[in-house]
């Protein structure tokens, strides 16, 4: 592949930032709503900030507060937290092909920036597409940028600004809007709608299963669905 | 919130803040360059269309606004966003049909 035909790294960047601006529409109302949650359960300023800078991963923020609030040991409500946030591990194994071979020090601020939303984004652009990795590095620190940066920005407006906030309808239910959102343009094949399909009858039998396992069987029952009728399809030709 | 020992609330963050990194650098940081067997490459691809949809299908159900029940505006928001979704294969417009008439329909029962 020669360079000089690969668009700089900055244009790619700002191809991220582009992507990745408008999901500030929906992670923003998630984060206010997280900042306003911790301000009425007393938490500080700072460790509201310390939450959505140290963890940045909302639902699982939620559930550890909420834990936390109905007087729940510290151990559960940080196991709970680590459960929900366990899927991460196979969004990192998914990287692994377009980043694995990345220095060292690019891998450790990737995997700080891996939010649903950068990761799918991340996903959207790389799948089927060949490009140098200087340029899918900047395209996935441009698509984080926004999203990781109103993440935290909104966390503490939302502390701030409690009483205005929570009167807004439905903006609880912006995130499941917006997975569902971005997994319809990666269904563009059999397997991939079956995975889907499996994936959410599994989750919706086992949602009451503890420390989240019901969803992570699901997800390993959809990814092992999608496997096998894709080498089905190949078997046959 | 429940009363916490000084120290206890910093000590969860922490806790948190770092297994979550732990969990997303994993097999990017620990596996690094090493080629991934074919199988476990196929399983991965996967990893997208089941993780989403195994997110959301007990929310729109059971959604946490609601208190765990049904509520019909969500869950035609939801169904909204599929049918745009995979009509017009365009994430925000899909998104913005959601959304939108998820706060219509909100702003209706208010009434």
């Amino acid at each position: 592949m020669s360079s000089a035909l690969s668009p700089r790294p900055a244009t790619v960047f700002w191809e991220g930032v582009r992507d990745g601006t408008p999901f500030i529409v929906m992670v923003g109302p998630f984060a206010l709503l997280f900042g306003v949650v911790a301000a009425e359960l007393g938490l500080s300023l700072a460790e509201t900030l310390g939450f959505s800078t140290l963890v940045i991963a909302g639902a699982a923020q939620f559930a550890t507060l909420e834990l936390l609030d109905a007087g729940a040991p510290v151990s559960v409500a940080v196991g709970t937290g680590l459960a929900v946030n366990l899927r991460m591990a196979l969004y990192s194994a998914s990287l692994v092909p377009y980043f694995g071979r990345a220095p060292l020090r690019h891998r450790a601020w990737i995997a700080y920036a891996l939010v649903d939303q950068v990761y799918a984004l991340a996903l959207l652009r790389f799948q089927g597409r060949e490009e140098p990795q200087g340029s899918r590095l900047a395209y996935y620190a441009g698509a984080a940028a926004p999203i990781c940066g109103i993440w935290i920005l909104a966390c503490a407006l939302g502390a701030q600004a409690q009483s205005t906030v929570a009167a807004v309808p439905g903006l609880d239910f912006a995130v499941p809007l917006t997975f569902l959102a971005m997994v319809t343009p990666m269904l563009k094949d059999r397997p991939s709608a079956a995975a889907a399909m499996v994936a959410m009858s599994l989750a919706i039998l086992g949602h009451e299963l503890p420390l989240n396992s019901g969803m992570l069987l699901a997800a390993a029952g959809g990814m092992v669905t999608g496997a096998v009728l894709e080498g089905r399809r190949e078997a046959h030709g | 919130m429940a009363e916490l020992a000084p120290g206890t609330l910093w000590f969860t963050i922490a806790a948190l803040g770092l297994g979550t990194y732990l969990i997303r650098f994993s097999f990017l940081g620990f596996l690094g360059g090493r080629t991934l067997p074919p199988l476990a490459l196929r399983l991965l691809r996967y990893v997208p269309v089941a993780v989403f949809p195994a997110l959301v299908a007990p929310q729109v159900l059971w959604p946490t606004a609601t208190g765990g029940e049904l509520d019909m505006p969500r869950l035609l928001a939801a169904l909204c966003t599929l049918l745009v979704g995979l009509w017009r294969r365009n994430v925000l417009l899909a998104l913005g049909a959601g959304l939108g008439l998820l706060l219509v329909l909100e702003l209706l029962r208010g009434l």
